[in-house]
């Protein structure tokens, strides 16, 4: 587990932080070394160092080794950015924002007041990622009174839990309902979706302006553009769930991370 | 963690009038809320067993009342834990490992008493108590095998070879379960090594899949070493329940317990009886859920199978190709 952050390769100059509450830790894990390996073959001299404690995450962004940062929007926006400056945000099918759906097999009321809901949340700081998912539910119209959350580890978990009837509920990402569908159609065909969160977006990658030369930013913006290109990169993109990187635009953060259209 | 602890390291507390020898040892004390439902739980750990740990702060994290942790300290009774239990005025006892559960179990009868962490319940008596409930340790093999089709999708006919003492009523159990969900379980019992062997040569071309199953006669490194090569050199997918070091040790997939799944799993089951929701009783025991998937894709492409980027973000671990890596 990533209790404080992982080591930073020694001889790197810079370190590229990673710090979104969201984000599967187990994924994170597996990243580590392509992320690495990637950098070091586009020549880029950052160490990528993911995180999930915020504490730790506000130290290291204090260091002047923290040179970029993929980071959380909500931090963005709480924090005031830190001299944190959005550059690029992760795409899927060049899509930057994504949502879960709340699914159940049995009642399909959206009051889940006192019932449990299978949910991925990360074993940090897993108060506030509980009260982050009470808050995205609660504006996605659906009833948390008292809700209890049974904590996975993967959405597949969740969706399985579920369906042996350990909870109630399982909020999960669309794509972990399609891998179900394919292993056991007819267990899928008996979810119903109650609800969908509203569209978030994914964790920008910023870079510390100040500290930072526009030559180091503009080699590491071409290198991200092109990451998908690259095997390690794209095995790590493919892991947090994205293919692709786009030109991040203000509207997107503005839009307090839900949005319609621009 | 926002809750506040306090620590009393190595600190021997009795909880009853007891004079010497305490019965447990305090480790911490984590402050509940301050309301008037405000509960006190007791946790007591069997020993001081690292695996112990990621199921209790799972269930820490997630218990928002007073809890007191406790480890057993060597020849404790029962009768001196139940009146350290009956003084304290605790609402539950949640119990991390079989020596705790069932030196607990045995002789607290009036508190609620919750387990996790412990093997074979059943067989250690664990089930049939009106204020017994908790979490057991053996994955159902329809949720080991929902996950192995992830890696293995096409997986049908599969051999699962086993001791007839140690585990043919739960094979042939699994047999029944998986049958809806698509996988026909081939059972060939054997006894010994030679048996594993034979059982494996006879039926190698009757199936496109072996599982190795929690039993003594296929769980040791000679039966493994064997079912690895063999299921190498015929091609066939070979998956493992338990332990995430038979994929890292050559198997294709192994799904392991997610302890800290558990811990949750248990948190949910307290809290329904601390709210007064459900009963000890009615809620009884169940098998864990969640699961952690390891592929290892050398082995994969060793017996010719691609597993679809798209399921990899589901696995927890992917123990990568050394040899031919994707560039």
């Amino acid at each position: 587990m990533l209790a404080a952050g992982s080591p930073r390769p020694a001889l790197a100059k810079g370190d590229l932080l990673f710090f979104d509450p969201d984000a599967n830790h187990q994924a994170l894990l597996r990243i580590n070394a392509d992320f690495n390996r990637f950098l070091k073959s586009q020549q880029i001299d950052l160490a990528f160092r993911p995180l999930t404690s915020l504490k730790t995450f506000t130290q290291l962004i204090g260091n002047n080794n923290a040179r970029f940062a993929i980071v959380s929007p909500d931090y963005l926006r709480s924090s005031g950015g830190h001299g944190l400056k959005p550059l690029l945000v992760p795409a899927a099918d060049g899509e930057a924002f994504y949502q879960k759906v709340l699914v159940t097999v049995g009642d399909q009321s959206s009051d889940q007041s006192g019932k449990t809901i299978a949910a991925t949340i990360a074993v940090e700081n897993s108060a506030a990622a509980t009260a982050s998912l009470s808050k995205t539910l609660r504006q996605a119209g659906v009833k948390v009174d008292g809700t209890r959350y049974l904590r996975m580890s993967k959405d597949v978990d969740a969706l399985l839990a579920m369906a042996f009837r350990r909870a109630d509920a399982a909020i999960v990402t669309p794509g972990s309902i399609e891998i179900l569908e394919k292993i056991n159609p007819t267990l899928a065909k008996s979810f119903r979706v109650i609800a969908k969160t509203n569209k978030k977006l994914r964790p920008p990658l910023c870079v510390f302006s100040a500290r930072t030369g526009s030559a180091e930013t503009k080699k590491v913006v071409a290198a991200f553009k092109k990451m998908a290109d690259h095997p390690d990169g794209r095995k790590a993109m493919s892991t947090l769930w994205f293919n692709g990187w786009i030109p991040y635009k203000p509207w997107m953060l503005a839009a307090h991370g839900e949005r319609g259209t621009p | 963690m926002s809750r506040k602890l306090c620590y009393a390291p190595m600190l021997a507390v009795c909880l009853g009038a007891l004079a010497c020898a305490p019965p447990m040892v305090l480790q911490r004390r984590i402050e509940g809320t301050k309301t008037a439902e405000a509960k006190h739980v007791i946790v007591l750990k069997s020993s001081d067993n690292p695996l112990l740990e990621q199921p209790l702060w799972s269930f820490v994290e997630q218990v928002p009342h007073q809890i007191d942790i406790f480890t057993l300290t060597s020849g404790t009774t029962g009768s001196a834990v139940a009146k350290a239990l009956g003084a304290s005025g605790a609402d539950l006892v949640f119990t991390l490992g079989l020596g705790a559960a069932t030196l607990v179990a045995d002789h607290e009868k009036d508190i609620p008493v919750l387990f996790a962490m412990v093997p074979n319940a059943e067989r250690h008596g664990l089930t049939a108590r009106s204020n017994v409930m908790g979490v057991g340790l053996e994955s159902p093999s329809v949720s080991d095998f929902m996950q192995f089709k992830m890696v293995a999708p096409k997986m049908k006919d599969v051999l699962v070879i086993y001791s007839e003492a140690s585990s043919g009523p739960a094979v042939r159990q699994s047999k029944k379960d998986l049958v809806p969900w698509g996988v026909e379980l081939l059972l060939a019992p054997a006894e010994d090594q030679a048996g594993v062997v034979g059982a494996y040569n006879d039926h190698r071309n009757q199936v496109d899949a072996v599982w190795l199953q929690n039993d003594p006669v296929v769980m040791n490194p000679r039966a493994f070493g064997f079912l690895r090569e063999s299921t190498i050199k015929d091609r066939l997918v070979f998956v493992t329940s338990l332990s995430e070091r038979f994929a890292e040790a050559g198997a294709l997939a192994s799904v392991s317990l997610d302890f800290s799944a558990v811990g949750s799993q248990a948190a949910n089951m307290a809290n329904m009886v601390l709210e007064g929701r459900k009963t000890a009783a009615e809620i009884g025991v169940q098998p864990p859920v969640g699961g952690l998937v390891t592929l290892n894709q050398e082995t994969a492409r060793k017996i010719g199978i691609s597993v679809p980027e798209e399921v990899l973000p589901f696995l927890n671990r992917v123990i990568a190709d050394t040899e031919q890596p994707s560039r």
